[in-house]
């Protein structure tokens, strides 16, 4: 039975070594991301971030400072003390001493005097999201959980937008439609869409990968831990069941008859419904079964059903390959299907608007997926 | 097949940063409008955002960018429809059970083989073989997340114990299939069943074997209990004449031999036929889980059961509440009594209890004198327990019936006070009414004898025991 040990720690590293390497995949593509938005934000705002850290630490300490303070007006009053300048100034050594705060800092916060102008405070705000942003993704990578990983992505693009408009960002945007492949190539948004579809589909089947891997490998060091100890015989409760056995007849004075019984019992009431009982018959079972049927034991440790990732690389660069060139091509049908229409009817304002553009676009969204399902449905019926 | 696919939160938040693009693209489209207007009306947010209106160039970018991830999520829609349209339904799937008549308590070992025939991957499975809770996974895993490419196949197992006595079912094998990007999931329960009989206990009976071995052979008192004396083929003993004795006993060799009259005495051994009677009714089925009284009631059954093959007796079984349930005629034999097991562990509490309707029945196929065990908790109409009685006796029918004590059975030892004065109230109440039937019984010369848990299967041991002594249902 060693043997299937063996094969069980083989499998156990290799599962671990694809693993890894799934994960650094991972890691890698959102670095790449990351970096790109760097290049095209102000690194004023990762800076604002971190300052919005501090202001929240600061605000957390004002709410303690506040109950610390009443708690001490309350007690000076009871000891007839109405000097509010001494409870004011304890109680900003006490939270001094608690927190260790620039005391002058919270005074000014205290008494009103906060120089933050309004651009700054959106600054904070949007400098803190991106880094909430980041926060998810850390949380993505060591989890898997592609919810992490979405609500990171939306966090982005939506701080993107809005350090755009506060001017702390360079997104370089032509005119619609695009003259060139140059406007196309030089484009932010373009560079940003392509880079987040590309992360979306590609971390997101990683992450699948991962996560199947990470439970298998779970599964993997359960069985072995329990197979090994119900085969190599480490069982801690051995010693203890047979202390017990042994006190128990020592310790009473029977007559050779109720000795002789006792023995006929002892064997099997020491160990009857404990550990020891069922791990015996565990072993014996697997072993019977594993005489009768060779697989039958790596069906039992999971050897047997191993995921198998050789085609997940190659379905997700298929999966890029067609999905993505036929989402752009359907996405620029819809849009020059509407411009076709603005040109056809030129006299009537509805039709030139971005509303009926996306009106197009749903509308060939629902056809495209009735006629996908509907051939679908024939094919494989 | 009519599955239901779901769209998980990821999806969500997928469909959420799509439709905020659309809607995004679609208010900057009129952001310069709104510009304009809170110029004139002397509100100035340019300091603010000083490159508003340069953003407005975004939005067709943003339209085309939320067209391609909407389209894009359409077409892992149908492709994951296409998988569980197509590979669900063709998917092959198979279990092997070891053994699948077993006793509670021991084990069995199940094996699932998923076959995918088809020419697509499954991308993410979670399959569970269902398991009742009346067995319990000792070893290995009733559940496996995994992909299944075209073509390929998987094979899992895990080993179980029997927990509870009874028929059950192993199975359906529920499987959830997730897309790739875990934007689509949908369960599916395959109906693939598997029968599992658990005869009750076979620890009681273990114990008697170990204490006939270390008896040599015999059971305490088994060489005195079970003999008659006087018939029979096997020599007993010589003793002297009486004068009651027949001519025939002399043994005159050794009459001559002795220089007196001595007799030769044979002895055979007692035969009588029992019937295990146990109350199924659906009150039998309370008590501690695993442990109710129907439980213990099976277990004692398979244990006289067993005893009286051993003894060479006559035995049979029957199932009843409202009706009769499962019956099975007096016989011998290790197959009888395998036969007898199976019907045990076909016992589910259900219905009233209708003695008189059971000992009717009794009486249409063993028209015989024989003797009854009848394990029932008594919670049905005393007048019908009492009618059942009278029925019994008047066909030659010896009934001992067996109570198990319904409070010692249900509520658990307290651990408060309060518990305590219930636990006591509550037996003082039951013990005046089982003194109530009690009495009515015994005026037909028939025993009630109460058992709790602890006790249950040796006075159903020890009633039999006086029936073999007295010659009780005696063929």
């Amino acid at each position: 039975m060693r043997i299937y040990l063996d094969l069980l720690n083989r499998e156990r590293r290799s599962l671990l070594l694809r693993y890894a390497s799934f994960k650094m995949l991972i890691v890698i593509f959102l670095v790449t991301y990351y970096m790109y938005i760097n290049s095209i934000i102000n690194s004023n705002a990762w800076t604002m971030g971190l300052v919005a850290f501090s202001f929240i630490k600061l605000l957390f300490v004002v709410a303690v400072f506040s109950i610390v303070y009443s708690f001490m007006l309350i007690s000076a009053f009871a000891a007839n003390v109405y000097d509010y300048e001494v409870i004011y100034s304890a109680s900003l050594m006490l939270i001094n001493s608690i927190f260790g705060t620039n005391v002058s800092r919270l005074n000014n916060i205290l008494v009103g005097n906060v120089t933050l102008s309004i651009g700054d405070l959106l600054l904070m705000i949007l400098g803190f999201l991106l880094w909430i942003s980041v926060f998810y993704n850390i949380s993505f990578v060591a989890k898997g959980k592609v919810s992490h990983f979405m609500w990171s992505l939306a966090i982005i693009l939506l701080t993107l937008v809005g350090l755009e408009a506060m001017g702390q960002a360079n997104i370089m945007v032509s005119e619609w439609p695009p003259a060139s492949v140059s406007d196309l190539i030089t484009n932010s948004v373009v560079i940003l869409a392509m880079l987040t579809f590309f992360i979306i589909e590609i971390c997101g089947n990683l992450a699948y990968a991962a996560t199947i891997i990470d439970e298998y490998y779970k599964k993997i060091d359960r069985l072995s831990k329990s197979f090994r100890e119900i085969l190599m015989g480490q069982i801690r409760s051995e010693l203890v069941t047979s202390e017990r056995e042994s006190e128990s007849v020592s310790k009473l004075r029977l007559s050779p008859l109720a000795l002789l019984m006792l023995r006929g019992y002892s064997g099997m009431y020491a160990l009857e419904e404990t550990g020891e009982e069922l791990s015996s018959k565990v072993a014996g079972l697997i072993r019977s079964e594993g005489k009768n049927d060779r697989e039958f034991v790596t069906s039992i440790l999971g050897l047997k059903s191993v995921p198998r990732f050789t085609t997940t690389v190659l379905s997700i660069i298929t999966g890029l390959l067609v999905k993505l060139p036929l989402a752009i091509l359907l996405t620029l049908l819809a849009f020059i299907l509407a411009n076709s229409f603005g040109s056809l009817y030129p006299e009537l304002v509805e039709i030139r608007t971005p509303a009926f553009s996306l009106i197009i676009l749903t509308l060939i969204v629902v056809l495209f997926y009735l006629f996908g399902d509907f051939i679908a449905r024939r094919k494989f019926r | 097949m009519i599955l239901k696919i779901r769209i998980t939160n990821v999806a969500g938040i997928y469909l959420l940063i799509t439709f905020f693009g659309f809607f995004f693209a679609l208010s900057l489209f009129q952001l310069k409008y709104l510009l304009s207007f809170l110029k004139a009306s002397g509100v100035d947010v340019g300091f603010l955002f000083p490159r508003a209106s340069d953003i407005v160039t975004f939005a067709p970018w943003l339209l085309v960018f939320s067209g391609i991830l909407l389209f894009a999520f359409v077409l892992s829609y149908l492709r994951f429809s296409m998988q569980v349209r197509i590979v669900l339904p063709r998917l092959e799937i198979t279990r092997a059970v070891s053994n699948d008549r077993i006793f509670q308590g021991e084990l069995t070992s199940v094996k699932i083989r998923i076959e995918n025939p088809t020419i697509f991957d499954l991308d993410r499975v979670i399959l569970t073989d269902m398991v009742p809770d009346t067995f319990d996974i000792v070893f290995g895993e009733n559940h496996v997340e995994v992909n299944i490419p075209a073509g390929g196949k998987i094979e899992f197992a895990y080993i179980l114990r029997a927990a509870a006595r009874g028929v059950h079912l192993i199975g359906p094998v529920s499987i959830m299939l997730m897309d790739k990007s875990s934007f689509f999931a949908t369960t599916i329960e395959i109906p693939v069943f598997s029968e599992i009989r658990v005869f009750p206990s076979y620890r009681d009976i273990k114990r008697l074997e170990i204490t006939q071995k270390t008896m040599g052979g015999f059971l305490p008192g088994q060489h005195t209990m079970f003999k008659l004396k006087g018939s029979g083929y096997d020599f007993h003993q010589l003793r002297q004449f009486y004068y009651s004795d027949p001519l025939k006993l002399i043994d005159w060799k050794a009459s001559a031999r002795l220089g007196k009259l001595m007799v030769r005495e044979y002895h055979g051994e007692k035969v009588i036929k029992i019937y295990i009677l146990i109350d199924t009714s659906y009150t039998m089925g309370y008590g501690y889980r695993r442990f109710t009284k129907l439980d213990f009631a099976t277990r004692a059954g398979a244990l006289v059961a067993y005893l009286a093959q051993k003894l060479q007796d006559f035995f049979g079984v029957m199932l009843f509440s409202s009706t009769v349930h499962n019956f099975v005629k007096a016989g011998r034999g290790r197959g009888h009594f395998m036969q007898i097991l199976s019907v045990l562990a076909e016992a589910e509490p259900e219905g009233v209890a209708n003695l008189p309707g059971a000992i009717r029945y009794l009486i249409d196929y063993e028209p015989r004198s024989c003797f009854l065990v009848i394990i029932s908790d008594l919670e049905s109409d005393v007048g019908a327990i009492v009618e059942g009685v009278k029925i019994a006796l008047a066909h030659k029918l010896r009934p001992a019936i067996i109570v198990p004590m319904s409070p010692l059975f249900e509520i658990p030892p307290p651990r408060s006070p309060f518990r305590q004065i219930f636990r006591e109230a509550v037996m003082i109440e039951y013990m005046r009414r089982l003194n109530t039937i009690s009495n009515k019984i015994a005026r037909f010369g028939v025993r009630v004898l109460p058992a709790t848990p602890q006790n249950i299967i040796s006075i159903v041991l020890e009633s039999y025991v006086r029936a073999k002594q007295r010659m009780i249902g005696a063929i």
